[in-house]
């Protein structure tokens, strides 16, 4: 396969050069600014010596926040002066004219995640697809790792009504894999061994993402147009938030989302990113050059890669193929964490992966840029852990100082040009440094002053200066706790415990009081602690700390608070928080909102069944039966040993009923077709005094819940 | 059409208590249901006539029950296997699969009671059920996926090195965390000194 990179045009190379050397530039300035000034400060302040190990410790997380600002600066400054020109959507086509030479397949991964949602989203995504008449350009695939036996048995299920819904035999398809190795990349390699010739692009969706036809029909089009686009990563719209935490995220992603995206195109061009999800892959270049490695090592930090987006699009590039992000293109979304603990079972997935990253960073053969990426992610989790430090060193040097007796001297700066006081002066380097941090939020207020009709679907520019005062109060108080959960996750790393694979959680079902307070008991213990420390050493240092402080001795209520509904009503009723999926949700959107509202109020089963109810529904109910066995490939020469230890397992299954077998044993029956067309016959053949009594409940019930099969066939 | 829902005779009845009957009864009734017979006059006409070839077989009260069962499944299965000739699929396991998927995904039972289990597949039926298809995947198109290009051969043999000289010897291991604790608490203690 000829490397594309040939065709890229020496103006596209001194054009992202210029601009990566005026970014850099203007980031290692501002770093250089603050650790300087820092670092003068400790010179004039005096006292011991330990005091300049903060230094490297502020140069990290000073680099970091200036970092985020030059995004946001130099995104401000993209869309306050209209449209980039460098940006894949409005850049002069490579190959102008050029139509798709193949189809594109619409992968939907899913683990264990609750099939109502993804299958109202492929209903949206497919009807809206028919609408435009290109329905023939597309296959959708839901490519599932569930463990869950019931998830497997009403994944089916949905498949099958679906596509008679949808009258989308051929078109819509479902693969269970039996064993789910190397997780979701080993999912997505599954897919391109096996079909991934037949289509030309494919677009990977989370299992809580959407994107709408005309998206799709852009992305597929965008990249016809440019053939050496490895992969075109979309920006996803946070939507559908119900919790205080869900509407926080989403109106910051929104709000600050869009100029971020501007800064981060600014420099990275054509070395952008790929984050899982909502982004078009050219296949025929993943599959060749795209191969994950094994890290050195064991998990957590060797082993397989975890957080695979990142290295697929360094490989990508590598291979001489461009990565690109379309900030601009609307109509892609995906859904958040509903609550701090969910957010932090993600963050502890991610932290992961990203930490994995380093092998990569540091001795792999990739792209510069891609290590810049790597980098961020690393960086983004490390920095819980160095401002943890920090505040450590902080904390230990106000002591020393206390201790000393020693007062301030007024000692000349050793810099050029700075004559105030030590005091002046650190009020300055603090100040810059919450100036990082908050300056970003008066930019797209700035931008809303311009276009009314945008600050309209956020409320109003006032309502929205407001959502921003709200949101910059309420995630002070939960970094706090966000920094203890990182520290906490890195240190867990470095003794050798590893991540499990769980399912997100998606549906806001709130955090109760006493989950808050086993998650995060450390956090309140810590905070007590701090505060009693730093009030004894000194008022100010605790003064000082008291954001910190209080977002730690807060942590339990906050994080109940925020995980539930009656805040964000109250807010989004004041026309706070609102966004422009709120205010006027784009159809697809509403969409699959009535769609999900529809599926999910259909008739569930008693508390008694509902954990076996999948399994209940293949063994005894023909149709699912009939469905479940077709899925699965027939193994009919299984060893005498299998088969009788099978048998005994559905003599016990029987005989106990389900809630008596584990999870592994069930998917075992359920993977076998001996197995389960025995149980079936079993069930209705054998006398009720020889079924457990779990099996003459479920009997019973299946007969009367007849109403609801026909609902879930129609 | 008579709808009278015939009870059992004293002749049929054959001594069974009623208990007996009622479950077996119920035992038909319940399987007929699950392929979706809501017609309650034919539900009825089936479940009696196999409860009457039930009794007649003499098998014991302690054995009705499971009999009526058997019988019944053998009844369907017969007439599943009549439907598939009738739809023209060859005789295997996977087609008498496919024909119970397509008659229950089609309602055969709601749309077409009168010929289920008994006669002639209906004609009507037998066409709507031929052009049952269900495709579960797309055709196989192999490809394999290209080697690994990163190589981690020398970072990897030295750190498994590292890691395999730690695990080896637990001394080592201890001695590597005493120590690193200790320098912790040297680096404190210079710090708040």
């Amino acid at each position: 396969m000829s490397s594309p990179s040939e065709s890229t045009s020496s103006n596209t190379l001194r054009d992202g050069l210029s601009r990566r050397v005026t970014f850099f530039g203007t980031w290692a300035l501002l770093t250089l600014a603050g650790v300087l000034l820092f670092w003068d400060l400790l010179v004039r302040m005096g006292g011991i010596e330990a005091r300049y190990l903060m230094l490297p410790l502020f140069a990290v997380l000073f680099a970091q926040l200036a970092f985020g600002f030059c995004h946001a600066a130099f995104g401000f400054i993209i869309l306050w002066r209209g449209q980039d020109p460098r940006c894949i959507t409005h850049m002069p086509p490579e190959a102008p004219g050029a139509k798709p030479s193949g189809r594109t397949a619409l992968l939907f991964p899913v683990y264990n995640e609750d099939p109502v949602r993804y299958f109202a989203a492929i209903e949206t995504l497919y009807r809206d697809l028919e609408g435009t008449g290109q329905l023939e350009q597309f296959d959708i695939f839901v490519l599932s790792d569930s463990t869950d036996p019931n998830r497997w048995v009403e994944e089916e299920m949905h498949w099958l009504v679906t596509t008679e819904r949808l009258d989308a035999q051929g078109r819509i398809f479902y693969r269970k894999r039996r064993k789910n190795i190397n997780q979701k990349s080993g999912n997505i390699a599954d897919f391109c061994r096996r079909w991934g010739k037949n289509y030309e692009t494919m677009i990977c969706f989370d299992a809580d993402s959407l994107m709408s036809a005309e998206t799709i029909l852009r992305l597929v089009a965008l990249m016809a147009e440019h053939p050496s686009c490895g992969i075109l990563q979309t920006m996803p719209r946070l939507f559908n938030g119900r919790t205080l935490l869900g509407h926080l995220q989403q109106f910051a992603s929104r709000l600050h989302g869009g100029i971020a995206g501007a800064g981060l195109n600014y420099w990275q061009q054509d070395a952008g990113n790929y984050w899982g999800h909502n982004a078009i892959i050219r296949i025929a270049p993943f599959i060749e050059y795209c191969t994950l490695p094994d890290l050195p090592g064991v998990q957590p930090l060797g082993g397989r890669v975890m957080s695979h987006d990142f290295v697929e699009a360094a490989l990508m590039r590598r291979a001489g193929y461009s990565v690109w992000l379309a900030y601009d293109l609307e109509g892609t979304y995906e859904e958040m964490p509903p609550s701090l603990l969910d957010f932090a079972a993600r963050d502890r997935r991610w932290s992961q992966g990203n930490l994995q990253h380093l092998w990569i960073m540091l001795f792999g053969d990739v792209p510069l840029l891609n290590r810049v990426h790597m980098l961020n992610g690393v960086l983004a989790y490390l920095s819980g852990p160095l401002w943890f430090c920090f505040l450590a060193l902080g904390t230990i040097l106000a002591y020393a100082w206390e201790n000393s007796s020693l007062t301030l001297l007024t000692e000349g700066s050793a810099l050029p040009g700075v004559s105030i006081s030590p005091e002046a002066q650190g009020v300055w380097v603090f100040g810059i440094t919450l100036g990082l941090i908050f300056v970003p939020k008066l930019f797209p207020l700035l931008l809303l002053a311009r276009n009314s009709r945008q600050a309209r679907l956020y409320g109003g520019w006032f309502k929205a200066a407001c959502s921003i005062l709200v949101e910059l109060i309420l995630f002070t108080l939960l970094a706090p706790s966000l920094m203890l959960f990182h520290t906490s996750f890195v240190v867990a790393m470095l003794f050798g415990k590893k991540v499990t694979w769980d399912t997100q959680s998606r549906d806001g079902g709130g955090t109760g009081w006493l989950d808050a307070l086993r998650a995060q008991r450390g956090h309140l213990l810590v905070g007590v602690l701090w505060a009693v420390l730093a009030f004894c050493i000194s008022s100010q240092l605790g003064w000082w700390m008291s954001p910190v402080l209080l977002g730690w001795l807060l942590a339990v209520p906050m994080s109940v608070w925020t995980s539930g509904t009656s805040a964000a009503v109250w807010l989004t009723r004041h026309g706070l928080l609102l966004t422009p999926e709120d205010v006027n949700p784009p159809a697809e959107v509403s969409t699959l909102l009535r769609r999900e509202e529809n599926d999910a109020s259909a008739l569930r089963p008693i508390p008694e069944l509902e954990t076996d109810y999948g399994l209940l529904r293949v063994v005894v109910d023909p149709y699912v039966n009939s469905l479940h066995t077709l899925f699965i490939h027939p193994r009919p020469n299984k060893a005498e040993e299998t088969r009788s230890s099978l048998t005994a397992l559905s003599t016990r299954l029987l005989a106990e009923g389900a809630p008596s077998l584990s999870r592994e044993e069930k998917l075992r029956l359920l993977s076998d077709v001996e197995s389960i067309r025995r149980l079936h016959r079993d069930v209705w053949v054998l006398p009720r005094s020889e079924l457990s009594n779990w099996w003459g409940l479920a009997i019973d019930r299946f007969n009367r819940e007849s109403l609801y099969r026909v609902a879930l066939r129609d | 059409m008579d709808l009278h829902l015939e009870p059992l005779s004293e002749e049929e009845v054959n001594g069974y208590s009623h208990a007996c009957l009622d479950q077996a009864y119920h035992k038909v009734d319940g399987i007929l249901r699950s392929y979706g017979m809501r017609n309650i006059w034919f539900r009825h006409r089936h479940a009696r006539a196999i409860l009457v070839e039930a009794v007649r077989a003499d098998c014991g009260e302690n054995e009705l029950e499971r009999h009526v069962g058997e019988l019944t499944q053998a009844r369907i299965d017969a007439w599943f296997e009549r439907l598939a000739k009738a739809c023209g699929l060859p005789d295997n396991n996977g087609s008498a699969q496919h024909i119970r998927l397509a008659a229950l995904s089609q309602r055969y039972c709601e749309r077409w009671p009168e010929s289920f289990l008994e006669g002639e597949p209906n004609a009507e039926a037998v066409t709507c059920l031929s052009e049952f298809r269900i495709v579960l995947s797309p055709p196989l198109e192999r490809s394999t996926l290209g080697p690994s290009v990163l190589d981690f051969g020398t970072v990897e043999s030295v750190t498994e090195h590292a890691r395999t000289m730690v695990n080896r010897w637990p001394v080592l291991r201890s001695l590597l965390f005493y120590g690193s604790m200790i320098l912790l608490g040297v680096l404190v203690y210079f710090l708040a000194r």
